[in-house]
């Protein structure tokens, strides 16, 4: 039972009040009134605005567009991610020689930041010289060089690609601790029935996985939503911002253009958003019974 | 282990695992063979796969072609002081979450809880202006202060989750021997946590050493880059010298990798802490 220390509790937890109300909950409530001002480029207050911020960003043509590409970006590569992930965490499930090195390897993604699984894709994909051209116009695939990153399908298609291939590792080794929490009693009976592989997985894991799977996809819409450094490393936005996320466009908006007051509006904008997810994930929380992982 | 025979759904799974491996590590092969070139090997075209002169040396030289140990220093300090104000603030915090009854517990939890869902960007505009009220704009302190804060919420969690798992009948024990909270805090419950500290210490530090777009947007000054910077800024430069670059790229994910490889039990543990609780 925990002992009752009002004091000693309090004392405890200062520390970390502060910073985080500093640092994270102040920012929101200064966001918060940015986006019903007028904010010089400085991004100092200048004085109430009411909604106009908001009322700016339903007029503004890039910020619908970039809205529709964000929720693109992120259920594509969320989906594609999960739907690679389950044989993924399937096959590490099995018994074989190498397991312990096909984890280490996969690890390799995850390890390196966004960033930098940007950067090394901008370099294969660069300009006319790249390993890919190359590799593709030696096997007769394509004849002239592609600027992979110069319009505006092949960008995202290159981004779409970054963006699961830095997904897979966290969302196939969390789905494997959801397998490995499936009791092989059940596997056995679902045997002992005469259920191959592809029924008893079906009948028996994939609704077993169900908890793991909704509470891993909740957070890869939050990671994918957020990932700033992919479009931004690769492409920066262009052509006209047709490669740009609500994030980097935001980014922009503020720190390019000095429209701090937008950018306010657009970041409450997800702000509420996100806090959306939040709660569905705190309804998320009564399955966390089920999930082996804690 | 799952007692499938090795029919064709087995293979099959391998060779999709393998093909998801091959793919997942391709860049990072790449990476490497392009950092082992000599700069008149970057262009050639068509381009190959392996140098055909290996240059050994670039992985000594990109250390003075480029400011990179300034960076890598600024990253190390950036990290390993954000790694300490967030476990000195986390352990206390964790503790009185796991042990302690006080008013707005609940309140606590549920708040911690909620700032692991805001996304960065929407606090960047707010925190971007504070920064500049406290004139720590272009001053690495602002990204320690930061990091520290944005991975707290989560190292709470974790280490409450832990603590909460050790028998407190041990703790009790002490107290009753004369120790006091905090004497039973640091020489019972610390000493008996260590893979927890570990796990939440080296989640801080990565997440401080891989972070990007808080730093672009308070860091100015070369002098003052951390290491994702440094790299990313050797794009804007009139010619990439991409050897290097990807030689850095290299060198910043190695601490990392021994890192994640060190703490491989934990890892989904920790990631989905925060949300499954």
């Amino acid at each position: 039972m925990p002992r009752s220390e009002p004091l000693v509790g309090l004392l405890f937890i200062l520390p970390t009040v502060v910073l985080v109300g500093v640092i994270v909950f102040y920012p929101i409530v200064e966001t918060a009134l940015m986006s019903f001002s007028t904010v010089n480029s400085l991004a100092q207050r200048e004085g109430f605005a009411g909604l106009a911020n908001y009322e700016a960003l339903l007029s503004d043509t890039v910020f619908l567009r970039v809205l529709a590409q964000t929720v693109f970006w992120t259920v594509a590569v969320v989906g594609i991610t999960t739907v690679v992930s389950i044989p993924v965490a399937l096959a590490l499930n099995l018994n074989f020689r190498g397991r312990r090195l096909a984890r280490a390897l996969l690890i390799v993604p995850w390890a390196a930041s966004l960033m930098i699984n940007a950067i090394i894709w901008r370099w294969i994909l660069d300009g006319q010289h790249s390993i890919i051209n190359g590799t593709l116009m030696r096997l007769h695939l394509i004849d002239q060089p592609i600027i992979w990153l110069g319009s505006e399908q092949t960008a995202w298609a290159a981004i779409i690609l970054v963006g699961i291939l830095v997904s897979i590792p966290f969302t196939s080794f969390s789905l494997l601790a959801g397998l490995q929490s499936v009791p092989s009693e059940l596997y056995e009976a679902a045997m002992v029935d005469g259920a191959g592989f592809w029924a008893s997985f079906w009948h028996v894991t994939l609704p077993l996985m169900r908890p793991v799977l909704i509470v891993t996809t909740l957070l890869n819409v939050i990671y994918v939503f957020n990932s700033f450094p992919i479009p931004w490393v690769l492409t920066q936005g262009s052509p006209a911002y047709r490669t740009d996320i609500l994030v980097t466009y935001i980014y922009k908006r503020a720190f390019a253009e000095g429209q701090f007051g937008p950018a306010a509006a657009m970041a409450m904008l997800i702000f509420v958003l996100l806090l959306a997810f939040s709660l569905t994930f705190s309804h998320i929380t009564k399955e966390r019974a089920k999930v082996g992982i804690k | 282990m799952r007692r499938h025979e090795r029919g064709l759904s087995w293979w099959l799974l391998l060779a999709f695992l393998a093909l998801v491996v091959a793919v997942s590590i391709f860049p990072f092969a790449f990476a490497l063979s392009t950092s082992l070139r000599p700069r008149a090997e970057l262009f050639s075209f068509p381009p190959t796969w392996f140098p055909k002169t290996w240059a050994w040396e670039n992985f000594v030289t990109v250390w003075s072609a480029v400011p990179l140990l300034r960076y890598v220093l600024n990253s190390l300090v950036v990290s390993v002081l954000a790694t300490l104000l967030n476990m000195a603030f986390a352990i206390p915090a964790g503790y009185a979450l796991a042990r302690l009854n006080f008013p707005g517990k609940r309140l606590f939890r549920q708040a911690l809880l909620v700032t692991q869902m805001f996304s960065p960007v929407v606090l960047l505009i707010g925190l971007f202006r504070f920064m500049n009220q406290v004139h720590l704009l272009d001053n690495n302190a602002s990204l320690v202060i930061t990091y520290a804060a944005l991975s707290l919420a989560f190292s709470v969690w974790f280490l409450a989750g832990y603590f909460e798992s050790i028998p407190i009948e041990i703790e009790e024990a002490a107290m009753m021997d004369g120790c006091t909270r905090v004497g039973a805090l640091v020489r019972v419950v610390l000493p008996m946590s260590k893979p927890a500290l570990v796990a939440s210490g080296v989640f801080a530090f990565i997440w401080a050493w891989n972070e990007f777009m808080i730093a672009l947007t308070f860091i100015s000054t070369p002098d003052n880059r951390t290491l994702p910077l440094g790299i990313y800024s050797f794009l804007g430069q009139y010619s990439v010298e991409w050897n290097y670059l990807m030689a850095a790229a290299l060198i910043a994910i190695v601490p990392v990798l021994i890192l994640f490889l060190l703490i491989e039990k934990n890892l989904v543990k920790g990631l989905t802490a925060g949300a499954v609780k």
